[in-house]
């Protein structure tokens, strides 16, 4: 990240939420936001990260749990969960540009476009979801194990259920994000508009969304023969 | 002695790497010494010399060249010592982790249970809480955990090795002189870990053959007792000799290098054979099929597992059908 | 109260912090003295072995999460940054109060956990004890810490973005205090390590509840895999626990002896350069664990690498009392505490990360009192002399000079009393975490609770000084010390948005040859 000149704080005249803010102007501050947001992406890596390490023991010491369990997780469910991701990151993106050029229709519409796409997912998601734990196949219901005693049946859907857990938890986050910046830009008037919100929230989805292209190879197409 | 009180810094040395660890440890506690008794000295020097009085109400610095001369300097002497600390420490390292591959080399399973030890010798003999072995002979400990992690301790010996379920550990010592030693659990187990303690009674040798000899002869030896474990679980059907085809040989194997199907090796230690029993999937040697063998999970306990390696143990000076 | 509850003034929220970490370093505390009475005979006979598992536990959950990590970030770090920075606020001030909410809830699931039965497993959490055998409330305290953890994020996060963004003008890096130093290199492993143990103590938490098998070895996880995720966090978390106790030292002796900081730019470095390294070394807490051998060596190594900046940063403050007017307030005595305890402390580390005398000395006493000298003898030294030196500065009032002298004499002797008598009985090879141990080594464990308790007296005299100095103490004035920085350029305590007029910095820090003298006159000083 590239360093820019420190730029002088604004002294507040009185005590007022609205003066309350440290910066000097928008840009200042939309730099300020963007760097917060940027940190917090940094550890949300490390967090997904543990998630990742755990996979990699798995796969490199059980491989055969790959094998057997990967197929019967839908992989055409994946790509079209995958699809509705990538369309939303591209209304996001849309979003984020609408929203500092000051074009409060278009915001609208397409922050309403990459809700229904997150929603979409977290729709499929939920089903795949059902199937899995109404075919035996979730660490909770607790079903003849295939392999017998040892990693089996419940490891692999353990470690299913985690990784993707986690990531639908993030995409939920994210729709509570851009519920408010609906209200908020529903509310405000076309000049009032602010960018650093959106675009903070459009950082937050990229991510997201980076996550998932990981996961999606990483469970459902792994084990599978070439 | 310190005022008429008995002290000891460290316990006696009784075992043949605890002098190794005594010279790494006086060594390091004079560094420590050396270097913050020198702090301490100099800061008393510096509040008294320097200390603020009239004429002396402001600091006259150094010059930017003083400072990283004698930064660098300071950097490089630290290094330096610390470069020296880590190269002991390593080297003597590789010699209490290096199990020696002696001939007369006694085998004992150790059982970590919460809270107490049990101990099974090569000819069969079980003990509690306390465990004989003879001075002058290497004592390979198999380490095997029923629940937690346990940690096997024996301060006169310098020796410490956790014990983790899921896995078989070795660890060695030879014991230099007749005495009674405290083991200890050293890795906090739950409610009883504080008295999770044994003894090591290590005797002269002659002495250790007789008590060796009074124990129930009614148990068989640990070797024997894992061949007869062997048996009743039917592996032989496809490990001994006549049916090779389908499964590696195991005489000759233990402690040696095996290849594997994916072109990798490993060293057939404890925790390979019982891995191997296990998950026999998991690594399977090279020339040779998978989904050959079922897994034995749940069929034997950590005891019996320890019997089983005892027992290929036993085979591994034993000589195969070379290829 | 509350105008208190809904503040975003950084002041107030790091006063917020104060109050709730006195209540849990007080409660930590309590749990520290019963746990000395209790050792002070061999016998586990004042209470019952399972209660004295659940007494270290949360002594260690409670100091640690709720007191150490946060104690100097959350108040000192929270109250002065933007001060020295010459900003309003930091750049997040709603952010920093949630921060303040979540810690306060995460505080309170873990007594939850205490009230309703208390936790046995250690407060390293490890499996898989806490996953499958004990029987005490882990779910609760996990879920506790992982609040604490999810608060520092916020804080390290607002810190960084703060220091980036909001420098007065002419503020340039290497004009910045080595307070903001230390902090920025703590913000960084808050930021990157804590996700992990975060992560780490959920899976705990859900491994409880659904038995998925991820640190179980039938099921084909690994214990070793917790500890490998535990120290990746924990180990740097002991950075966390000093960084900003150096910054608050490299503070204190530039103003109490007089002089420019000793090598500025190595002592700068020399912060970040420990909180790099500090991530590369967690295995050396698992030497005897079953790693292999080439990751000991390894581990070793760069253990040993770590100790170089931290030398570089006693040399430094050595350096910068030579040829000083070294002035022996209460703070400064606080300050050469710190010195003489973390070396100390430093140098018996070096022993731990030596691979053969940690196999003799790993998870035994000799553990307890190394990084009780680091912690409560660096840290809290430092924590003590940084609250007394920007005491006038929070409440606008002076303490009594001569209490604070003997307070800070009386918790030095009381630690050495404490603690070495601890380092002498894990070298004699007495393991950690007894609730009852063999009678030889009741001398040394006796001495050591006789300790604890001038230890014990020397914790409460600041805490009524400090309180009285509130109503009787003399106003303080800006500048009591003769101090350089940007927060004593305005008045004490600041006012709300810190300085009435923007401030301009010109000149490099720490010019105290040219700086004002001190209006603040001791006992017997000139």
């Amino acid at each position: 990240m590239s360093e820019r000149a420190p730029r002088p704080a604004r002294i507040a005249p009185a005590m007022s939420e609205a003066v309350r803010e440290p910066f000097a102007d928008p840009a200042h501050q939309r730099d300020a936001v963007a760097l917060g947001m940027w940190a917090f992406l940094g550890q949300e890596v490390l967090f997904f990260g543990v998630l990742f390490v755990f996979y990699t023991h798995l796969r490199v010491r059980h491989p055969e749990l790959f094998a057997a369990f990967a197929p019967r997780l839908d992989w055409r469910l994946a790509t079209a969960m995958t699809v509705a991701l990538l369309l939303s990151s591209f209304t996001m993106a849309l979003a984020v540009r609408f929203a500092f050029v000051r074009m409060r229709g278009k915001l609208l519409s397409s922050l309403l476009a990459t809700t229904a796409l997150g929603a979409a997912f977290l729709a499929m998601k939920g089903w795949e979801y059902a199937h899995h734990v109404a075919r035996g196949e979730s660490p909770i219901v607790d079903l003849a194990d295939e392999l017998g005693p040892g990693p089996g049946l419940s490891t692999f859907f353990g470690l299913y259920f985690v990784l993707t857990g986690f990531h639908a938890l993030h995409v939920l986050g994210g729709l509570v994000a851009l519920g408010w910046l609906v209200i908020v830009a529903w509310r405000t008037t076309a000049e009032d508009l602010r960018g650093s919100p959106v675009m903070a929230v459009g950082l937050y989805w990229h991510f997201v969304d980076i996550v998932w292209l990981f996961l999606f190879p990483a469970l459902y197409l792994a084990g599978r023969p070439a | 002695m310190i005022l008429g009180i008995p002290f000891e810094l460290l316990p006696a040395a009784a075992s043949a790497t605890s002098g190794a660890v005594d010279v790494a440890v006086f060594l390091v506690f004079a560094v420590i010494g050396v270097v913050s008794l020198g702090v301490v000295a100099a800061m008393v020097y510096i509040v008294v010399r320097y200390r603020r009085r009239p004429g002396n109400l402001t600091g006259r610095g150094h010059d930017p060249a003083t400072i990283w001369r004698t930064e660098l300097g300071w950097c490089a002497l630290t290094a330096t010592v610390f470069l020296g600390l880590f190269t002991v420490g390593a080297a003597f390292f590789d010699r209490i982790e290096r199990v020696p591959a002696d001939a007369d080399a006694l085998d004992v399973a150790v059982t970590a249970k919460r809270w107490m030890w049990s101990f099974h010798h090569p000819n069969g003999r079980r003990e509690l809480s306390q465990l004989h072995v003879p001075a002058g002979r290497v004592v390979r400990l198999h380490l095997a955990s029923e629940d937690v992690i346990h940690s096997f301790y024996v301060p006169a010996f310098r020796l410490k090795h956790d014990v983790v379920p899921g896995w078989l550990r070795t660890a060695w010592f030879r014991a230099t002189a007749p005495g009674t030693y405290a083991l200890a659990c050293a890795e906090y187990c739950g409610t009883e870990h504080a008295v999770m303690r044994a003894d090591v009674v290590v005797m002269e040798p002659h002495a250790y053959d007789r008590w060796l000899a009074q124990g129930d002869d009614s148990r068989p030896p640990l070797a024997a007792a894992g061949r007869a474990l062997f048996q009743r679980l039917d592996c032989g059907a496809c490990h001994e000799s006549h049916r090779r085809r389908r499964a590696p040989p195991l005489e000759g194997l233990y402690g040696r290098p095996v290849a594997l199907r994916d072109g990798s090796s490993v060293i057939a230690d404890d925790d390979y054979i019982r891995r191997s029993i296990l998950r026999p999937d998991a690594d399977v040697v090279a020339d040779y099929q998978g989904g050959v063998m079922p897994t034995y999970a749940g069929l034997v306990d950590d005891d019996e597992l320890l019997l089983l390696v005892a027992y290929i143990r036993s085979l591994a000076d034993a000589e195969g059908v070379s290829p | 109260m509350r105008s208190w509850l809904t503040t975003t003034d950084h002041k107030r929220i790091a006063l917020l912090y104060l109050g709730t970490m006195t209540l849990f370093f007080t409660l930590g505390g309590l749990l520290a003295t019963v746990i000395r009475v209790e050792l002070a005979t061999a016998a586990s006979d004042l209470v019952t072995a399972e209660t004295y598992n659940r007494l270290f536990t949360l002594h260690g959950v409670i100091m640690v999460f709720f007191f150490l990590i946060p104690s100097i970030p959350t108040f000192l770090g929270n109250y002065l940054l933007p001060l020295m920075l010459g900003a309003p606020d930091l750049a997040f001030p709603r952010l920093n109060l949630a921060s303040w909410y979540v810690f306060v809830a995460g505080g309170l699931l873990t007594l939850t956990a205490m009230v309703a039965g208390g936790l046995d497993t250690g407060w390293t959490f490890y499996t898989p004890y806490s996953t499958t055998f004990s029987d005490s409330h882990v779910v609760l305290a996990v879920l506790g810490v992982f609040l604490a953890g999810l608060s520092s994020v916020f804080t390290g996060i607002n810190f960084i973005v703060t220091i980036h963004r909001l420098r007065a003008p002419g503020l340039t890096w290497l004009r910045l205090p080595l307070f903001v130093w230390s902090h920025y290199a703590t913000s960084l492993i808050l930021v990157l390590a804590t996700p992990v143990l975060a992560m780490t103590l959920l899976l705990v938490a859900i491994e409880r509840g659904l038995s998925i098998g991820i640190f179980d070895p039938e099921a084909g996880g690994s214990p070793l895999l917790f500890q490998h995720f535990f120290w990746f966090y924990s180990h740097p978390a002991v950075y966390i626990m000093i960084l900003p106790g150096m910054g608050v030292v490299s503070e204190l002796i530039p103003c109490f002896s007089r002089n420019r900081p000793f090598g500025y730019e190595f002592v700068a470095a020399s912060s970040l350069a420990i909180a790099v390294f500090g991530f590369l070394v967690w295995g050396h807490h698992m030497f005897v664990a079953g790693q292999s051998y080439f990751a000991s060596v390894v581990f070793s190594f760069l253990s040993f690498s770590v100790a170089v900046p931290s030398g570089v940063k006693v040399f430094s403050w050595l350096g910068t009392m030579h040829r000083g007017s070294v002035w022996l307030t209460t703070p400064m005595i606080y300050a050469l505490g710190f010195v003489a305890l973390f070396t100390i402390g430093g140098g018996t580390g070096l022993a731990l990360a030596m691979l053969a005398v940690d196999v003799h000395l790993h998870d035994t006493y000799f553990v307890v009192a190394h990084f009780h000298t680091i912690m409560v003898g660096g840290m809290l030294m430092a924590y003590l002399g940084g609250l007394h030196f920007w005491w006038p500065k929070i409440s606008g009032r002076l303490y009594s000079e001569r209490w604070g002298r003997i307070a800070a004499y009386t918790l030095f002797i009381g630690f050495l009393l404490t603690f070495l008598p601890q380092f002498v009985l894990g070298t004699q090879g007495l393991p950690r975490r007894t609730a009852s141990y063999p009678p030889e080594y009741q001398f040394l464990q006796a001495l050591s609770s006789a300790g604890a308790t001038i230890l014990a007296v020397g914790y409460v005299l600041p805490g009524i000084y400090l309180l009285a100095s509130l109503v009787r103490g003399r106003p303080a004035g800006d500048n009591p010390w003769g101090a350089t920085g940007l927060e004593w350029r305005t008045s004490s305590p600041p006012p709300p948005h810190n300085f009435n007029k923007a401030p301009v910095v010109t000149e490099d820090p720490y010019d105290y040859p040219r700086a004002p003298q001190p209006t603040f006159i001791g006992a017997g000083d000139v």
